[in-house]
């Protein structure tokens, strides 16, 4: 590593070229998010699997406990950032050029923000949702 | 590659592997996997929030999609996606192991490949049962 990182490093600098983007904290936060849903989505997993064989009133009355609302909401939150990390990874792999790339990622970035908005307001209406 | 070159001919040119004859070794297969399975889990992330949607604003149109659930296809595509789910999981969780640097030698990432392959049905068949089997 360090004699990679020794070998490169100076012409990287050099030339201006170095990835200097936000990297690191894509990375990091990929990471947390992927720790976060370990246990968010076995919860989440088993839950579905469960109001499945429910009809609406009993999947409302399930949402309606505190916990399995706010734990569907974090699970929204976390799944959809993770979710945006990783698929904008295999665009910046697999898309030819620079452009392609920007699009698919803003695209993908402009779906996801819009999946977690719709899906979190849908989770507090579908709570206070009497029948 | 350990054949000696003729060095009297001149060597023919380099063909890329043809995919039939590529033998991918099972541990490029399951790192791909991972990948597979994460594209499926974010498309269900998009389902998940049409589910709740219709609960919340389609009173008429939910019993369709619980119907769909009951359905082979439906059932299929939960046990799938729950596959899915332990599947990413697994290498997931063997991912962060190589994140700290430790685990990149042969016998580990051998023996990993087994957890994976005998854990993610365990894990599958064991989601189903704890929630209460499909619909
Ligand atoms: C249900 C929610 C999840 C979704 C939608 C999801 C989706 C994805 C996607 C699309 C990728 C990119 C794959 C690639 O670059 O090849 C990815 C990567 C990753 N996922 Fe998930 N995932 C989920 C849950 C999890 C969980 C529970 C873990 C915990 C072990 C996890 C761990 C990882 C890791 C470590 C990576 C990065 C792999 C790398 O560095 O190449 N994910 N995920």
């Amino acid at each position: 590593m360090s004699a990679i990182r020794g070998k490169y490093a100076p012409v990287r600098r050099a030339l201006g070229l170095g990835a200097a983007q936000g990297g690191t904290h894509h990375w990091w936060t990929a990471k947390l998010t992927a720790i976060a849903l370990i246990p968010l989505g076995l919860w989440l997993v088993a839950s579905v699997i469960h109001l499945a064989a429910l009809d609406r009133a009993g999947v409302l009355e399930w949402l309606r406990q505190p916990a399995h609302g706010a734990g569907l909401i974090l699970f929204l939150l976390f799944g959809f950032h993770h979710s945006a990390a990783g698929l904008q990874t295999i665009m910046e792999d697999y898309l030819p050029t620079h452009a392609q790339k920007l699009a698919g990622i803003l695209v993908s970035t402009l779906l996801h923000l819009a999946g977690a908005a719709f899906g979190v307001y849908a989770v507090i209406v579908a709570a206070l949702r009497v029948v | 590659m350990s054949e000696k070159q003729d060095q009297s001919q001149p060597r023919p040119r380099p063909v890329s592997p043809h995919f039939q004859a590529y033998h991918l070794p099972l541990q490029a297969l399951l790192s791909f996997g991972h990948r597979v399975s994460g594209v499926v889990l974010s498309a269900g992330m998009f389902v998940i929030v049409g589910y709740v949607w219709l609960a919340a604003f389609a009173p008429e149109n939910f019993a369709l999609i619980k119907g769909l659930l009951a359905t082979p296809a439906g059932r299929l595509a939960l046990f799938l996606w729950t596959g899915s789910f332990c599947y990413h999981l697994f290498t997931g969780l063997r991912h962060m192991i190589w994140d700290t640097g430790a685990g990149l030698e042969p016998p580990f990432y051998r023996a990993s490949n087994w957890v994976i392959l005998l854990g993610v049905p365990v894990c599958t068949v064991a989601l189903f049962v704890l929630s209460g089997g499909p619909p």
